[in-house]
C-alpha cells in the first residue's frame, strides 16, 4: 500500500501531503513513545500493562456482588424467604461452617446455592449448606452462613 | 557484540553485530530481560505502527488505548513463545505485527456499542482491517520515512512550518476557502504551500532515497 492509498477518503493528495497527514496523527496518538512495559516484570509474569480505565470483567463481579449484598439487605427487611419464619437462634446455634468456614468452604456454598424452593441436591455436599433444612440453599441459608463465616484464619465458633 | 543491559544502543546496520531474534528469543525464555528490551528495541515502533495502522482514528483520539493495545501485544508475544518453547517463529517481525494487528482487532469489537460516541468511526475502522498487512520489514522503512519527515520539518524556517501547523486547513478545503481561513491571498498561499512541499519532498528524497515527487499542483474539487 502506498501513501497515497492511506487517505482515500481525501481527494487529490499529492504523496508528501499524506505522509505529512500521517505524521500529524501519528504526533497525535503520541506513535512515536515507547510502550510502557517493563521487560524484566514482563518476564515474571507480573506485567504492568497501561492502565485501562474500564475493565469488564471486574464491573461483571463488582456488580455481582452488588447484587448480592443487596438481596442480602432485602432479607433482612422482610420475614424469612418466603416462609414467614426468620431463623430461631437455637438454629443460627446450630450452623457449623464446614472446613472452618474459610474460603474454600465458601466456595462450596456458592455452588450448592440453588435459590427458594429449589432441591439442595448434591447429596452429602449440599445438604450440609441448607442450614434451615427447608430443602433448598436459599438466601436464609446464605444469611445463617454468613453469621458463622469466620474468615481463612479463624476458629469457628 | 555482547548485549547492553540497557538495550539503548542504535540501530546497527551490520548483521553481524548484532544478534539474530532467534538468539534473543532463546535468552528471553530463559528469563534474560535484556534479551527481551532488545526485542523490543527492535520492534515497539512496528507493533506500535501496526496498532497505528489498524485503528488510526481510535489511536489519535485515545493515545492511550495504543499504549494498552501495545503491552497487551507484548505480553502476548512472551506468552505464545513461553508456550511455543523451542518452536520460535522464523520471523519475530511478522509473528509481532499479526499479533498486533490481531490484538486491535479483537480490542476494536469490544468497543462498548452505546457509551462510545466515535463507534462509527470504530465500524470504519473494522473495515479497513480487512486490509492484509503489508511486509513487515517495509513497515518499519514506512516509520523511518516518518521520522525522517520529523527532522525534514525541523529544517524549515518559522514561516513554513506555521503553514504545515495548518496542513488540514489546507489540504480539507479548496484553495480559496483555506485562504480566506488563513487571512492570505489565494495566489500566496498556492505559491508559499508548493515551496513547503517541494523543500520537503528536496529534504525527504536526500536522506531516504525515495520519490516523493509532489504532483503540478493539487486540483482544486
Amino acid at each position: 500500500m502506498g501513501w497515497s492509498s492511506m487517505n482515500a477518503n481525501r481527494k487529490q493528495l499529492d504523496p508528501l501531503e499524506s505522509v505529512l497527514l500521517e505524521l500529524k496523527d501519528a504526533e497525535q496518538a503520541n506513535l512515536f513513545a515507547r510502550t510502557p512495559v517493563d521487560p524484566a516484570a514482563l518476564l515474571r509474569g507480573s506485567v504492568c500493562e497501561a492502565p485501562r480505565l474500564v475493565r469488564p470483567g471486574l464491573l461483571r463481579w463488582v456488580s455481582a456482588a452488588a447484587v448480592i449484598g443487596l438481596a442480602v439487605g432485602l432479607w433482612q427487611l422482610t420475614p424469612n424467604g418466603g416462609t414467614g419464619l426468620p431463623l430461631g437462634p437455637n438454629q443460627i446455634a446450630s450452623v457449623s461452617a464446614p472446613a472452618g468456614g474459610d474460603a474454600m468452604a465458601r466456595g462450596d456454598f456458592l455452588l450448592c446455592f440453588s435459590g427458594p424452593r429449589s432441591a439442595a441436591g448434591q447429596e452429602g455436599v449440599c445438604e450440609s449448606h441448607d442450614f434451615d433444612a427447608d430443602g433448598d440453599v436459599d438466601l436464609a441459608d446464605f444469611q445463617a452462613y454468613q453469621l458463622a463465616y469466620a474468615g481463612p484464619h479463624h476458629k469457628t465458633r | 557484540m555482547p548485549l547492553q543491559p540497557n538495550g539503548e544502543r542504535p540501530f546497527d546496520p551490520d548483521p553481524s553485530h548484532k544478534p539474530d531474534d532467534g538468539f534473543l528469543i532463546a535468552g528471553m525464555l530463559g528469563g534474560d530481560s535484556a534479551a527481551l528490551r532488545e526485542l523490543m528495541n527492535r520492534y515497539d515502533r512496528l507493533v506500535r505502527y501496526t496498532i497505528f495502522r489498524q485503528a488510526r482514528d481510535r489511536c489519535t483520539r485515545d493515545p492511550q488505548w495504543l499504549d494498552s493495545i501495545a503491552s497487551e501485544s507484548w505480553s502476548g508475544f512472551v506468552r505464545s513463545m513461553q508456550r511455543a518453547g523451542e518452536q520460535p517463529p522464523k520471523s519475530a517481525a511478522a509473528y509481532l505485527a499479526r499479533l498486533a494487528r490481531n490484538r486491535t482487532i479483537s480490542a476494536m469489537r469490544q468497543l462498548p456499542a452505546e457509551s462510545d460516541p466515535a463507534v462509527v468511526e470504530a465500524g470504519d475502522d473494522l473495515e479497513s482491517m480487512s486490509v492484509s498487512l503489508d511486509d513487515p520489514l517495509s513497515e518499519l522503512t514506512r516509520i523511518e520515512d516518518l521520522d525522517t519527515l520529523q527532522s525534514c520539518l525541523s529544517e524549515l524556517d518559522d514561516r513554513s512550518r506555521a503553514l504545515t501547523g495548518q496542513l488540514e486547513a489546507i489540504t480539507d478545503r479548496r484553495w480559496r476557502e483555506a485562504a480566506e481561513a488563513l487571512g492570505l491571498k489565494e495566489s500566496t498561499l498556492r505559491s508559499r504551500w508548493k515551496s513547503v512541499v517541494e523543500r520537503l519532498s528536496r529534504c525527504l528524497e536526500r536522506k531516504t532515497g525515495k520519490q516523493f515527487a509532489p504532483g503540478d499542483d493539487r486540483s482544486d474539487l
